[in-house]
């Protein structure tokens, strides 16, 4: 049995806007353990990114606060860490990759600049002894002619380049996770290949744990030994994924999987989801999804399911299971 | 049957101001295309960034001026055609676009987005205008309700919708579709992919979709072209495609795609490097430097199309290069 | 309809953004000022005295009310010619600002849309007339017209040109590309249509508030214009040319003949600059939501 690595339980982050209050993480409970991989599939706006970030202290603020909740990293109840402590925990013991390398790299520095920052802050290496171990890093993410790569700016290297840059600079210290947010979506399919490939790959090697933030099922499917669906700001199902995609149960997914245009199945019509993500600054009373569920009972506008074990492993938020 | 719209080898190249006494760099960006779109026909076009797929399609409505090659719809060269001629054929071809929020003037409503072709064309009378607008909303799903509302009080998909009922106002009988459902939702893209193909049948549309997703086009279209950096390397019945792709990038690029499956088990082919630049493409077959099958030949010269089935061409040196066409 | 609640709603919105409604507030006494002159001079601006010369004002004394803020070097009273003043140095601004923004719009929409040499050619006159100091230029076109107030609006509408050009070729250059506009160009529309009907809206928000923000500055060019002997003529009340006047009244310790019209331009400086400032962020679609 492997070790419960990150715990987070029912945790609520909301942003306050103009508008009014954003409930952008609404009473979240996950678990990752050790050298694990957990999918976390949701729409825009669904929230999933906004959890990434209250992993890691990194919501916007003053606009965000976390209301509620505990985020528990190999004991450690991260959301009443001060800004230092998380600060040493960043990019050491939980590292995060973003969906664009253009905007998440410096663009006034050389690529290796913040490797070797990375290592000069955490391991308290030399610069002499950081620029050598960069090299090592860029070569185990198969950047071709590191030594000169390393000095070039981020414009000078494709996007599938940056995101290695990315990724080295994620796991220069060996984190115990690794968040990655929509890594490949700005990349073409062949890039895409590479890059999963690559972090399967290193994350075999590194004995890293793996919380990979995607709205492609194709991607969790191959990727994730365990899946997280997440919907306005709640998960409505979890599960390992051979029994998800096997026997998907919440109406939402099955929605999901029956709306995407499939390469093996019939070209037949789709089965499209009705209306569109609801806004989270006024989510729909009791169950998120029911305006759009075609199996809606009365209960469900009425009271909020609870996340649920319906078979072993397996979680449903639905009244009707 | 004569194709709707043919394209013979359209060439597009995008001069690079260059600084003063230096050679000038020419983006190669679409270099000699050929293909026919039939009526009521999708005809999928799918490529990576930057493969000119985008440029081919503003080349075929005339949006840019392609460099060279021609353009015939219902036989006629359109590129040939003054641009005071032309404008005849604007409203036999549209084109919906990638971003929903780009492609709206945020400063009109959608109601008078939805009239602005009608007026363009010379439709006078406002009560007609008004009566046309009103039946192209319900035909795409919108609220006639809605009509008097700015596009930023409507979701993606719903902006989608406009977008769509703007181009098919007119009743078009050609649309290129540029990566139409790239910028929605999972749930929201089968709502549009559904009104296209509804659309598609009650209209007869010609559709080019344009796309870098390879489910959708399987999904939506009735034959593919792949394009690589430019060119063509590709093209056949989605059905044959799909089961039997030729060209070793199509055949690496649909073992890309993740499949929602987990017991799918893949063969896999990932593909080595970024693809090259069209400043100074490669010579020969333009796929060559990231080819796992390449031979010395490749390098050299570009390949011949060779046709197994009639309606199945590829460009690869693999085959041959027997011309048949 | 619509449009009504749409005016409706940009002054709620106006009204909640506090330095924009101190900026409105200060422009309407200075507009009601400029309207209605006589109701509020307490003296006949033109009328002199050389026997009240450097009069002081109410500070001094009840004796001094009857000229509140003093008198100037030829006796005439400073409020009175602020007052008359205001008329003549609002509308120069104003003035001087539609002719910079009717020319530097059309400038600016025609290279930036049309691109090409035409943009580099009017591009490289617009630099050529930015390196010049604003005021430098201004007396350079006054040299060649001409004193007078009517000769210096044009030279200052002249001199704010090319910044409104580029103000508004900048914002065309990115309108120009967004996809609404390709499409507009799919559908078969003609240059002018999309220039007028499509650009012309939107541009229209950004180079508004830039020329609330140049009224400010042709103010001042009015007034140093002014100053100089090179704006209205004297005796007609203006705010630089009263100050061109009474400057040496400050070696002889009659500030307040300086100071007044000084503090006169500063608050309707300040006024135009609070509003414009307040606009841009109004006219923003983002924070409109």
């Amino acid at each position: 049995m492997k070790k419960v690595l990150l715990q987070v339980e029912n945790l609520r982050t909301y942003l306050t806007t103009h508008r009014g209050v954003v409930r952008a993480v609404d009473g979240v409970s996950l678990t990752i353990l050790e050298e694990e991989t957990l999918g976390l599939v949701g729409e825009s706006g669904c929230g999933k990114s906004m959890l990434a970030l209250s992993i890691l202290g990194l919501y916007p603020k003053p606009q965000g606060r976390i209301v509620e909740g505990k985020i528990e990293f190999e004991g450690e109840d991260l959301v009443q860490k001060s800004e230092e402590e998380l600060r040493r925990i960043r990019g050491k013991r939980i590292s995060m990759i973003f969906q664009e390398p253009m905007t998440s790299l410096d663009p006034v520095f050389p690529v290796g600049e913040g490797i070797v920052e990375v290592l000069m802050l955490h391991q308290g290496l030399t610069r002499s002894e950081a620029r050598r171990e960069a090299i090592r890093l860029l070569r185990m993410v198969r950047i071709p002619e590191p030594e000169r790569r390393m000095y070039q700016y981020p414009h000078q290297l494709s996007g599938g380049m940056r995101q290695r840059v990315m990724i080295a600079q994620a796991l220069a210290c060996r984190p115990k996770l690794l968040i990655a947010d929509e890594p490949t979506t700005a990349l073409d399919v062949t890039v895409q290949a590479q890059i999963l490939e690559l972090i399967a790959a290193l994350k075999e090697e590194m004995k890293t744990a793996v919380l990979l933030i995607t709205h492609d099922l194709g991607i969790v499917a191959e990727h994730c030994q365990k899946v997280a669906v997440m919907y306005a700001g709640t998960i409505v199902e979890k599960s390992d994924v051979f029994s998800l995609f096997a026997r998907p149960l919440h109406p939402y997914t099955r929605a999901l999987l029956g709306a995407l245009p499939r390469l093996d199945g019939k070209r037949s019509r789709l089965e499209a989801i009705p209306g569109s993500v609801p806004d989270l600054i006024a989510p729909p009373l009791g169950c998120r999804f029911h305006p759009r569920c075609r199996e809606r009972i009365p209960r469900c506008s009425e009271e909020e399911p609870r996340l649920r074990e319906v078979e072993r492993g397996h979680e449903v938020a639905c009244h009707l299971l | 049957m004569s194709p709707l719209v043919e394209v013979r080898n359209l060439k597009k190249h995008f001069v690079l101001s260059g600084e003063w006494g230096k050679e000038r760099a020419f983006v190669d960006a679409v270099s000699g295309v050929s293909f026919s779109i039939f009526q009521g026909e999708t005809l999928g076009l799918v490529g990576e960034t930057g493969c000119g797929k985008s440029t081919l399609a503003r080349c075929i409505l005339r949006l840019l001026e392609p460099t060279g090659g021609s353009v015939l719809f219902r036989g006629k060269d359109i590129l040939k055609l003054p641009l005071k001629e032309f404008k005849a054929y604007r409203r036999r071809m549209q084109i919906v676009f990638q971003d929903p929020f780009a492609s709206l003037n945020p400063r009109k409503t959608v109601f008078s987005i939805l009239e602005e072709p009608l007026i363009i064309h010379g439709e006078r009378n406002p009560r007609a205008r008004r009566e046309k607008v009103e039946a192209m909303a319900e035909q795409v799903g919108l609220d006639p309700r809605l009509l008097r509302n700015y596009p930023h009080e409507f979701s993606g998909g719903q902006r989608q919708r406009v977008c769509i009922a703007r181009a098919l106002i007119l009743e078009p009988e050609f649309v290129v579709c540029d990566e139409p459902v790239s910028a929605l939702d999972v749930s929201v893209r089968a709502q549009i992919l559904n009104l296209l193909s509804e659309l598609q049948e009650r209209m007869h549309l010609a559709y080019l979709f344009i796309t870098h997703d390879l489910a959708v086009v399987h999904h939506i279209s009735h034959r593919v072209a792949v394009m690589y950096l430019g060119t063509i390397v590709e093209i056949a019945p989605t059905e044959e495609l799909f089961a039997n792709p030729l060209h070793p990038y199509t055949q690496a690029l649909f073992e890309s795609i993740p499949v929602p499956n987990p017991t799918y088990k893949r063969k896999r082919m990932v593909l080595e490097g970024d693809p090259p630049s069209p400043i100074h493409p490669p010579s020969g077959c333009r796929f060559h430097t990231r080819c796992p099958k390449r031979m010395e030949v490749c390098s050299v010269h570009p390949p011949e199309a060779f046709s197994p089935t009639p309606e199945h061409v590829v460009f690869c040196h693999l085959y041959g290069g027997t011309k048949v066409i | 309809m619509r449009r009504i609640t749409q005016i409706s709603e940009t002054l709620y919105l106006l009204c909640r953004n506090r330095a924009a409604l101190a900026g409105l507030i200060i422009l309407g006494i200075y507009t009601f000022v400029a309207l209605f002159p006589w109701l509020l001079a307490p003296n006949d601006p033109l009328k002199r005295d050389l026997a009240l010369r450097y009069q002081p004002g109410f500070w001094a004394g009840k004796e001094f009310a009857r000229f509140p803020l003093g008198t100037d070097y030829l006796g005439r009273c400073v409020l009175s010619r602020i007052i008359w003043g205001t008329r003549t140095s609002l509308l120069v601004g104003v003035i001087a600002v539609s002719i910079s923004t009717a020319l530097g719009m059309f400038l600016g929409l025609f290279s930036g849309y049309f691109g090409g040499w035409v943009d580099i050619v009017l591009m490289r006159i617009v630099d050529i007339l930015f390196a010049f100091p604003s005021i430098l230029l201004a007396i350079a076109i006054m040299a060649a017209l001409g004193p007078g107030l009517e000769k210096a609006m044009i030279a200052i509408g002249i001199v704010y040109t090319p910044q409104m050009a580029r103000v508004v070729r900048s914002v065309t250059l990115v309108i120009r590309e967004m996809e609404y506009i390709e499409a507009e160009r799919a559908l078969g529309a003609s240059h002018a249509r999309i220039l007028l009907y499509h650009i012309l809206p939107n541009v229209l928000a950004p180079a508004v508030v830039y020329a609330t923000l140049s009224v400010a500055g042709a103010i001042l060019d009015a007034a140093a214009l002014g100053f100089l002997g090179l704006g209205a003529m004297p005796p007609a009340p203006e705010w630089g040319a009263m100050l061109s006047g009474s400057h040496k009244a400050l070696t002889s310790g009659a500030w307040w003949a300086v100071t007044f019209p000084g503090l006169a331009i500063v608050f309707a400086v300040l006024g135009l600059n609070l509003l414009g400032d307040g606009m841009r962020d109004l006219l923003d679609p983002r924070l409109r939501m």
